[in-house]
């Protein structure tokens, strides 16, 4: 009897030695708050990992990491509500979706809902994601997906469902470049979190003290002559130059008219508007009118750092910045002016570009799909969205009729009103007709293709002053070989 | 009533009784005796945990993996496609990189990991130093801190910004700042410290562990014969350190070659500035998870299991592992 329970007690021993081993190897993985951070690097269009995150990141990471998973059950208490399972990657989204229920249970007495919100590490969330849609067993009814990692789930039998039919009623309402975002072949597969229009910050204390007067910067030309004489009179940095990211880039590309792709949609990231748009951008840091970021990319701490401490007077970001500035950037308050970036003329109709996000999705296998798609595109196209959207995420809303809310625009108790000088959403209202995305970024190239440019191509021209031809004939034969098939 | 239990226990038919159940007693134990003390079975019990975790963890994985990498793997459909993955691979030039970084990092490490813990294992296991304990546990440290919180410290020492630990030193003899994890040789050096920092102390236990196993009489008749402190390493400890270092040889190599999350953390993700700390595993995560490109991804997983095999078989018949009568 007793050897029989050594040999039990043994063999216990060596199975969890052996899970613990498993464990360790895992250990290697990472926690949320570094891949959050590491995803608008890896996307290249994204910054939207960290975007909402920005709060309650460091916390959320440490917790979702620390019990592997955080689950939270919302809304109705009757028994007949329909319970739908929500994964995401950031903490902050729960807030979020308590209120949107609430609302919806509300205003839909007679389809209460639940929602059980995950919250998982971001790579581990989408990793897991991957694993359940490929196998077909295990995935959520609702999920949270960063752009970055979008295209990954629109390849092949696609087992996202196509909500364009219950996102009709909002759509007019919505930027439509923003759905075009989350859409393939003209099926809407997420709902987005907010446009992420592509804006100018100006410090206008600093540009003041140098004499610069930011309104008058109206072309890239005016732009760049402002960037000389604030170098001139300071000695410091005007504009940012990201190599870890493609955003200010993107919107450049955009404003040429050109594109990642030819005509026939093929890969062509050594085309001419391409090398124009580096060239340009070249040119602009021979002329100090933008300089390097300190670690590559202005969204994360070192970049935030360098802005904060006034090292550099001009930011050309995504509006979804709100939430840094606010939160890293507080030596700034009361000193940053939101303005449309700058055209190349008068005939340039992109004033503003798309960049980063989360796309909402609804499993197509889940038996509660239906409600869920009607609850989604509510959550995150509906105006009353919008208005939490903004109020407590700080990110540029949606549905454009909060924009013009006045209950919404001039809120004071709103503190990313209070943070800046003047109202983002006159600058949201002016360039409104003209916010784009480049047609390469709904494609599966382009994970691909963000991630050539942010290791690649802008290291090589802007740090080590490489041919810009060259670098980029050198990755379209790298991509080429990766699509070769 | 008393004398008829008597007579009862002294009856053939109790004897039998009480006989039959002993034996029965005896024969349910000595069943399972026989089968853990049989020389048949027994071993396989003993074995079958291990062998059903690799099963089940190792190999079946593997065989999945060898079947991915010959084919394209998508959301509910997988297609065969044959050699593709691998003729994709010949050609791609970042792969390239990652491979050269891969093995530029596993001999940096070598040559810093082994020589390194084993002088430090000399100078602790000998007399010449006090409150050797101490300099174990501090030296240990590293390997139980989470890679994760070093890299980042790590990433913070080596910042651009003139006020990062590293350009302050610099600034401190005269030099200027230098953009440490963007330049090919200074982020090579920042991760070869970090894995140094990391591994030394682990390396530095195995050879204690090993010298501890050497006799002292070695020593103390090579003393006699008049050997000084260095001819005795070089003559005693060196050599009888040999299986020590076969172990930690193969380790090494193991862990050069697997290298990721270094060099994840340190640049906080897995794209370097021109892909200058990519390795081959990283370049296999990229692939497979951050472009849900399963199969090519496979394809670089099994690639890397051949490279690693096939060093590491070498490298353990060049030292003798194989020959019976030297295994140790």
């Amino acid at each position: 009897m007793k050897k029989k329970l050594a040999l039990l007690i043994a063999g216990t021993m060596v199975m969890s030695a052996a899970l613990i081993g498993c464990g360790s190897g895992q250990a290697g993985g990472v926690p949320a708050a570094s891949d959050s951070q590491e995803a608008p690097a890896e996307s290249g269009a994204s910054g939207e990992a960290v975007d909402e995150a920005v709060e309650t990141e460091e916390t959320a990471a440490e917790e979702s990491s620390a019990s592997g998973e955080d689950v939270s059950a919302i809304g109705s208490d009757d028994p007949e509500a329909t319970e739908l399972e929500h994964w995401t990657f950031t903490e902050l989204f729960t807030a979020f979706y308590a209120d949107m229920v609430e609302q919806w249970n509300e205003e839909n007495p007679d389809k209460p809902i639940r929602i059980n919100v995950h919250v998982l590490p971001y790579d581990d969330m989408h990793n897991k994601l991957q694993i359940a849609l490929n196998s077909g067993t295990g995935a959520p009814d609702t999920v949270d997906i960063e752009v970055g990692r979008f295209s990954g789930f629109t390849e092949g039998d696609v087992q996202l469902m196509d909500m364009t039919e219950y996102a009709q009623p909002y759509k007019e309402y919505v930027v439509d470049s923003r759905l075009q975002l989350f859409s393939r072949d003209d099926k809407l597969y997420g709902c987005p979190t907010h446009v992420g229009a592509t804006v100018a910050f100006y410090n206008e204390k600093l540009l003041g003290d140098a004499g610069i007067d930011y309104t008058t910067i109206r072309t890239w030309d005016d732009f760049k002559e402002a960037g000389s004489k604030y170098y001139e009179a300071t000695g410091k940095a005007f504009g940012n130059l990201d190599t870890g990211t493609n955003m200010f880039f993107n919107l450049l590309l955009a404003q040429l008219g050109g594109d990642y792709l030819d005509e026939a949609g093929s890969i062509s990231v050594n085309n001419e508007k391409v090398a124009e748009a580096l060239q340009i951008m070249k040119d602009m840091q021979e002329a100090n009118a933008v300089s390097l970021v300190p670690g590559g990319n202005v969204d994360a701490d070192e970049g935030y750092a360098a802005y904060n401490s006034g090292e550099f007077a001009v930011m050309i970001m995504p509006l979804w910045m709100s939430n840094r500035f606010v939160n890293y950037m507080t030596d700034l308050d009361g000193q940053i002016a939101v303005a449309p970036v700058p055209v190349f003329d008068d005939s340039t109709t992109v004033l503003s570009a798309c960049n980063g996000g989360t796309g909402t999705a609804v499993v197509k296998t889940s038996e509660k799909a239906d409600i869920a798609a009607e609850f989604i595109t509510y959550a995150k196209l509906s105006e009353y969205a919008s208005v939490i959207q903004w109020d407590t995420l700080g990110n540029d809303p949606c549905n454009m009729s909060v924009w013009t809310d006045a209950s919404v625009t001039e809120n004071p108790d709103n503190r990313y009103l209070a943070y800046y000088t003047n109202n983002p959403f006159d600058t949201l209202n002016a360039v409104k007709d003209g916010i784009m995305i480049l047609d390469s970024q709904t494609t599966k190239y382009y994970p691909s293709i963000g991630n050539s440019f942010n290791t690649e191509v802008f290291n090589a021209v802007f740090e080590n002053g490489d041919d810009i031809q060259e670098i980029l004939d050198i990755v379209q034969d790298e991509l080429e070989n990766e699509f070769a098939y | 009533m008393e004398e008829r239990w008597v007579d009862w226990k002294q009856s053939t038919l109790f004897q039998n009784q009480v006989h039959e159940f002993g034996v029965e007693c005896f024969e349910t134990e000595e069943s399972m005796k026989k089968f853990f003390y049989s020389t048949k079975a027994a071993p396989f019990v003993f074995i079958c945990p291990f062998v059903l975790t690799v099963v089940v963890f190792w190999l079946l994985p593997i065989g999945k993996s060898v079947m991915m990498s010959f084919q394209n793997v998508l959301q509910g459909q997988e297609e065969w496609i044959g050699l593709r993955n691998y003729r994709q691979l010949l050609n791609d030039r970042v792969f390239r990189i990652a491979v050269g970084n891969t093995f530029k990092f596993t001999i940096g490490m070598l040559l810093l990991l082994i020589p390194l813990p084993m002088v430090l294992a000399c100078i602790i296991n000998s007399r010449i130093l006090k409150y050797t304990k101490i300099f174990k546990t501090i030296y240990f440290i590293p390997a139980l801190t989470s890679v994760v919180v070093a890299g980042t410290v790590f990433r913070l020492i080596f910042g651009e910004g003139d006020r990062a630990l590293m350009n302050q030193v610099l600034q401190l003899f005269g030099g200027e700042s230098v953009k440490w994890l963007r330049l090919r040789t200074t982020g090579y050096a920042a991760l070869l410290i970090l894995a140094c920092w990391r591994w030394i102390g682990v390396n530095m236990m195995y050879y204690i562990a090993g010298l501890q196993n050497i006799p002292a009489e070695l020593y103390e008749s090579a003393s006699i014969d008049g050997a000084n402190g260095f001819r005795q390493l070089v003559g005693i400890s060196i050599p009888l350190l040999k299986p020590t270092t076969t172990y930690v040889l193969t380790i090494s190599i193991n862990a050069g070659l697997s290298m990721f999350i270094e060099s994840y953390m340190l640049w906080k993700g897995n794209n370097s500035p021109g892909n200058i700390g990519l390795t081959i595993v990283g370049y296999l995560y990229r692939q497979g998870i951050e472009k849900n490109a399963m199969g090519y991804a496979s394809a670089v997983g099994i690639l890397l299991l051949l490279v690693v095999l096939a060093i590491n078989m070498t490298q353990l018949y060049l030292t003798g592992f194989f020959r019976k009568e030297e295994s140790v």
